[in-house]
């Protein structure tokens, strides 16, 4: 019907990178006998996604989150079909912005708050147009550019 | 006598076979600008339209701005000062985000589905088992929910005996506010009072022309339609006629398709932004669209026997011009640079000076799997060749499918000149690249 794009998809092209996985210590200068050894490999995709239909990707901006180790420029990966639980760390809609607040419970209200200190917490029934997007499973965080 | 009987009990058995088949129609709503909501909060809620190709007309709304009275279909240009007045966002289309989505609420029904047929980016047929007389009003609302949270768009759903009653259950469903996106029809006895309610240009199926013969019997709504005449629908409409009006009945006569056929062609065209009159530029374009189009080929390992080459003028002036050529491709192929050679070849055959093409586009037609290749023996030095040439465009479209379309092609087809169609408005948030994510502020 449409011819205007190439779609990406979700079941091509991922999991390209296969990380052989050998579970034998390879003398040198033996022909090849970790071969045999070889298992499936180690897939990131596989290990960090769960349900690759309902993650997201978002980049970090800003640095209130640090004391959970997530740090300005960070990628992030969000998980939707998550139910939000206290102690989550969670992508909210707030004022029209995507932010990133860890969700607390204290007595029987539920906050949204920063991971720093003198940052007030947001109690989310003071807000009408509040909304909870995902909830952030993993950051990756960058030690050392490489040049790809 | 007996053979009658005979076939009595056949058709009651399939019947019941079949009633305890639901037939669901399944659409995203609003579905552009859903897509565009979801991953931008800051239109969350509000108004948005969404242009077509080129940024040239509207061709979806987002519930609100359907509400205040924005037309589709309507050109951008008519209507961008009372768009500015009311505030609402205007958005170019996104296709690689909504292709995106599309796959992915796709795969989730598919779970969720025993058969599932997409019929376009945003719908689709699916069928599940009913229990005996049970409303699958709750399902519906469980699998609404869970599209919500996992990939946050709104959809509706329809479901009935047959592909026509599911997509009537649709429209209820989106009618009736109360049933919050999800309409049954299937365990409905008599269906006359909703059936009253269907236009009959609305009936799946009814195109303009039948709706217009349809009007002139007499017949106004679904209901009318499926209790007239059938032989009057046969002598006009055969089968087909036939078909829609079983299907309004309750009777499935129109079958899932789970994996659609090979298709038999691939059309790649586009407007320009400005009219074009060189054959130097026009040349450009069909290039640009026959490199589009055989890398979609390759993508579904496929090979070409026919390729066609048109443009036109602007269809409303006086002199409206248009041309078509087509060659055939002796050696069945996919290959870029003997695609690029046939159509600019051909480009010359169609090009009259002095006039402004607005339009050209390509198509490959005669399209086989590649399964099949046939080489001409004795040649080798063609075959040297042509493996050569596959080994690059291979590598070239693996580049492009890691670093996005165009990071790498053919020659002149990567210059972008002023007729280039504009995408203007392009919200330029994706979820399949990673230089284009939406960022989130910890501030």
């Amino acid at each position: 019907m449409d011819s205007n794009s190439s779609y990406s998809s979700l079941n091509e092209g991922s999991s390209k990178l296969l990380i052989p996985l050998a579970t034998e210590t390879i003398s040198a200068g033996f022909p090849s006998p970790a071969e045999d050894y070889i298992e499936r490999g180690i897939d990131l995709n596989k290990y960090l996604i769960k349900n690759p239909i309902s993650t997201f990707f978002l980049r970090v901006s800003g640095n209130s989150m640090n004391n959970a180790g997530i740090y300005n420029n960070d990628l992030l990966i969000i998980d939707r079909s998550i139910n939000p639980k206290p102690g989550n760390i969670v992508v909210a809609i707030l004022d029209g912005e995507f932010t990133l607040k860890r969700l607390i419970k204290k007595q029987d209200a539920y906050y949204l708050r920063a991971d720093k200190e003198n940052y007030p917490a947001i109690n989310l029934y003071e807000y009408i147009d509040i909304q909870i997007w995902g909830v952030a499973i993993y950051s990756i965080h960058v030690l050392q550019k490489l040049k790809l | 006598m007996g053979s009658s009987n005979l076939f009595n009990t056949c058709t009651t058995k399939i019947k019941t076979l079949i009633m305890s088949k639901a037939i669901l129609q399944i659409d995203g709503n609003n579905f552009y600008a859903s897509c565009e909501q979801m991953i931008d909060p800051s239109i969350k809620g509000k108004a948005v339209v969404i242009l077509s190709n080129n940024d040239g007309c509207i061709i979806a709304r987002s519930s609100e701005a359907r509400k205040m009275g924005i037309p589709m279909g309507k050109p951008y240009f008519k209507l961008k000062n009372k768009l500015t007045q009311l505030n609402i966002k205007v958005r170019s289309s996104n296709y690689e985000l909504y292709g995106d989505i599309s796959n992915r609420l796709m795969l989730l029904l598919r779970k969720k589905c025993e058969e599932l047929e997409i019929y376009s980016i945003d719908e689709a047929f699916g069928t599940i088992k009913r229990p005996k007389g049970k409303c699958l009003y709750q399902w519906g609302k469980d699998l609404r929910a869970l599209v919500y949270q996992d990939i946050g768009i709104p959809i509706s759903i329809g479901i009935g005996e047959t592909k026509v009653l599911s997509k009537i259950s649709n429209h209820l469903a989106k009618k009736i506010q109360k049933n919050s996106g999800i309409f049954d029809i299937g365990i409905i006895q008599n269906k006359d009072h909703y059936l009253n309610q269907i236009k009959v240009d609305k009936v799946w199926g009814i195109g303009k022309r039948m709706s217009i013969w349809l009007k002139n019997k007499g017949i106004t709504n679904a209901r009318e339609l499926r209790d007239m005449s059938s032989e009057q629908i046969k002598v006009k409409y055969g089968v087909v006629g036939l078909r829609i009006q079983n299907e309004l009945k309750g009777n499935l006569c129109i079958p899932i398709k789970e994996t659609s056929s090979d298709r038999k062609e691939i059309c790649v065209s586009r407007s320009f932004s400005y009219p074009i009159d060189s054959l130097e530029d026009l040349s450009q374009a069909i290039i640009k669209y026959v490199l589009i189009a055989s890398a979609k080929l390759r993508k579904y390992n496929q090979l070409s026997s026919a390729i066609t080459v048109f443009t036109n003028t602007n269809t409303h002036s006086k002199e409206f011009f248009k041309n078509e050529a087509t060659e055939k491709i002796i050696i069945p192929t996919s290959n870029s640079k003997i695609m690029i050679e046939k159509s600019l070849s051909l480009t010359k055959e169609i090009f009259k000076p002095y006039k402004k093409f607005i339009r050209a586009g390509v198509i490959l037609h005669k399209l086989q799997s590649n399964k099949y290749k046939q080489n001409l023996i004795f040649d080798k030095q063609n075959i040297q060749e042509e493996l050569y040439l596959e080994r690059l465009d291979n590598l070239i479209d693996n580049i492009n499918s890691k670093n996005g379309i165009d990071t790498i092609n053919w020659g002149s087809s990567m210059v972008e000149k002023e007729w280039t169609p504009r995408r203007k408005k392009l919200s330029s948030i994706k979820t399949t690249n990673i230089e284009n994510i939406p960022t989130i502020y910890a501030n």
